[in-house]
């Protein structure tokens, strides 16, 4: 019981790091998805393409082997990176080709008739995307924007194989020294658990908000 | 009638091996008002939205005021006189396309904001007058879900309104409402051909039509099979295809409502 109440607070004190690795990456991903989105929609050439792989490429290899890329891969290219940027531009390009595709489903279900209402008052393509289209999807999105959410922050436990100690890590580092693992092992869970439920909470709240008048 | 303000000539628009336009010609004087009816099917919304290209014409020339524009393919150029051309020329649509995400208010400061580049305060001093125009001035902070059908066509009314346009392109603006709703939209279009709209409406509201239009045109398979006054259409047409359509249009207006379009409020 001692042990848990002590270990309790290194432990919060550790998942500030995961959520901060998750707002940060979630912050990334929103505006690389928003942008890979808008390039297929928008049909811009080569670019088109390059998302078409980028989206591909990330969807089709674990999380754990891109983290790993990045982490030990790109120093071989005279890249070098800290763990934490690395641990963040690993699960923000991640993120951000799955909200891609969110985007992407978003965009294309806004009704024809809100473009040719854009452009009937002579609105530019992409000004009609911005003012129009944009506002839209995003609203749409917004259940499968928090989903996505809530992956990521169990996600940035991958994290700690690269010595970013977020709060399965700390876990860790508590039980090499007590030996305890059923209960530190269950206070992170409690803890990923309370996290996950409390976005969600907010997730609602922010949809409630939002779809009053769509 | 003085000059033209709009006009389109040898209009051609395919869909695959359909001809929806065969090479359709006409003129809109200033300040007048033309009624298009027609069989479903007959081409007039894609007349409509080819005049202002949201369809792309496969042959034929628009013109609106000192702005022209021939078929496609399009350089840069013509693709800003498309978009000055749009601008200048208001399009109502059937199912009204407003911004689910904006305001009544916000939805007719739009255009002017982002379009004309006018400042906020300026687009909503406009905005505000128009739908007090539209008799809306209660409703500028509601969105359009909250709105009913006939206020939310009003408030697109505005919105085309906001750009200060040459003339105004109405497809079947009343046909997706209830039937009491009618009224008072035909009742704000009436209001601006009397202050001297140019406006091109398609439209089988025939005591509207009778009352309003300076002009009926009556389309079928992608010509105009004959045109004259209200008159003259309804009353004498010359051709079997327009006395048919007429019987049909007849027959299904005393089918659903007794009597012609709702008093005005
Ligand atoms: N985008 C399109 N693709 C293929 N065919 C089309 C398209 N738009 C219209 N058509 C066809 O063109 C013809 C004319 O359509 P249009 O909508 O102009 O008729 P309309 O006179 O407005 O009819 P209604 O009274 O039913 O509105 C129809 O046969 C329609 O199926
Ligand atoms: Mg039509």
């Amino acid at each position: 019981m001692e042990l848990a109440l002590s270990s309790l607070h290194l432990l919060i004190a550790a998942s500030a790091v995961t959520i901060g690795l998750a707002v940060a990456a979630m912050a990334i991903g929103l505006v690389i998805g928003l942008l890979a989105a808008i390039t297929r929609v928008g049909k811009v050439p080569v670019l088109e393409q390059f998302v078409r792989g980028y989206v591909s490429l990330i969807r089709g290899t674990p999380l754990l082997v891109q983290l790993f890329m990045i982490y030990y891969g790109l120093p071989q290219l005279g890249l070098p990176l800290e763990p934490i940027p690395s641990g963040i531009i690993a699960l923000s390009l991640n993120v951000g080709a799955y909200l891609s595709e969110s985007f992407r489903a978003a965009i294309l279900s806004v009704p024809k008739g809100q473009y040719e209402a854009g452009l009937s008052l002579g609105m530019s393509y992409w000004t009609v995307m911005r003012r129009i289209i944009i506002p839209q999807s995003i609203r749409t999105a917004l259940p499968t924007i928090g989903n996505s959410f809530i992956s990521l922050l169990k996600d940035t436990s991958l994290v700690s194989v690269i010595t970013v100690t977020e709060l399965l890590r700390a876990t860790t580092l508590v039980i090499a020294r007590t030996f305890q693992p059923l209960t530190l092992y269950a206070e992170a869970a409690l803890i990923y658990w309370l996290l996950s439920s409390g976005f969600s909470l907010l997730q609602e709240r922010i949809e409630r908000r939002v779809s009053r008048h769509v | 009638m003085s000059e033209p303000m709009l006009t389109a000539e040898g209009l051609v628009k395919r869909f695959g091996s359909q001809v929806v336009l065969d090479g359709i010609s006409l003129a809109v004087a200033r300040g007048e008002v033309v009624v298009v009816i027609g069989p479903s099917g007959s081409g007039k919304s894609t007349l409509l939205r080819c005049l202002t290209f949201l369809e792309e014409p496969d042959a034929g020339h628009v013109a609106v005021g000192r702005r022209s524009v021939s078929a496609g393919p399009h350089t840069r150029e013509e693709t800003g006189v498309i978009r000055q051309l749009r601008q200048s020329t208001g399009f109502v649509f059937q199912s009204f396309n407003l911004f689910p995400h904006m305001t009544a208010l916000q939805n007719v400061m739009e255009g002017p904001i982002t379009v004309l580049g006018l400042s906020a305060a300026a687009a909503r001093e406009r905005g505000m007058a128009l739908l007090v125009k539209v008799g809306l001035r209660e409703k500028a902070a509601v969105y359009p879900a909250f709105l009913s059908g006939g206020q939310q066509q009003r408030v697109a009314i505005a919105r085309a309104l906001a750009m200060e346009p040459q003339a105004i392109l109405f497809d079947e603006p009343t046909s997706a409402l209830d039937p009491e709703l009618v009224g008072e939209v035909l009742q704000v279009m009436k209001a601006l051909a009397q202050e001297g709209m140019t406006m091109l409406i398609v439209s089988h509201e025939m005591g509207f039509a009778r009352e309003v239009a300076d002009r009926v045109i009556m389309m079928d398979g992608g010509v105009i099979v004959e045109e004259g006054t209200p008159e003259q259409i309804f009353a004498h047409p010359r051709e079997e295809r327009t006395r048919r359509f007429l019987n049909t249009i007849l027959t299904r207006s005393m089918e659903s409502a007794q009597g012609g379009s709702p008093p005005c409020e």
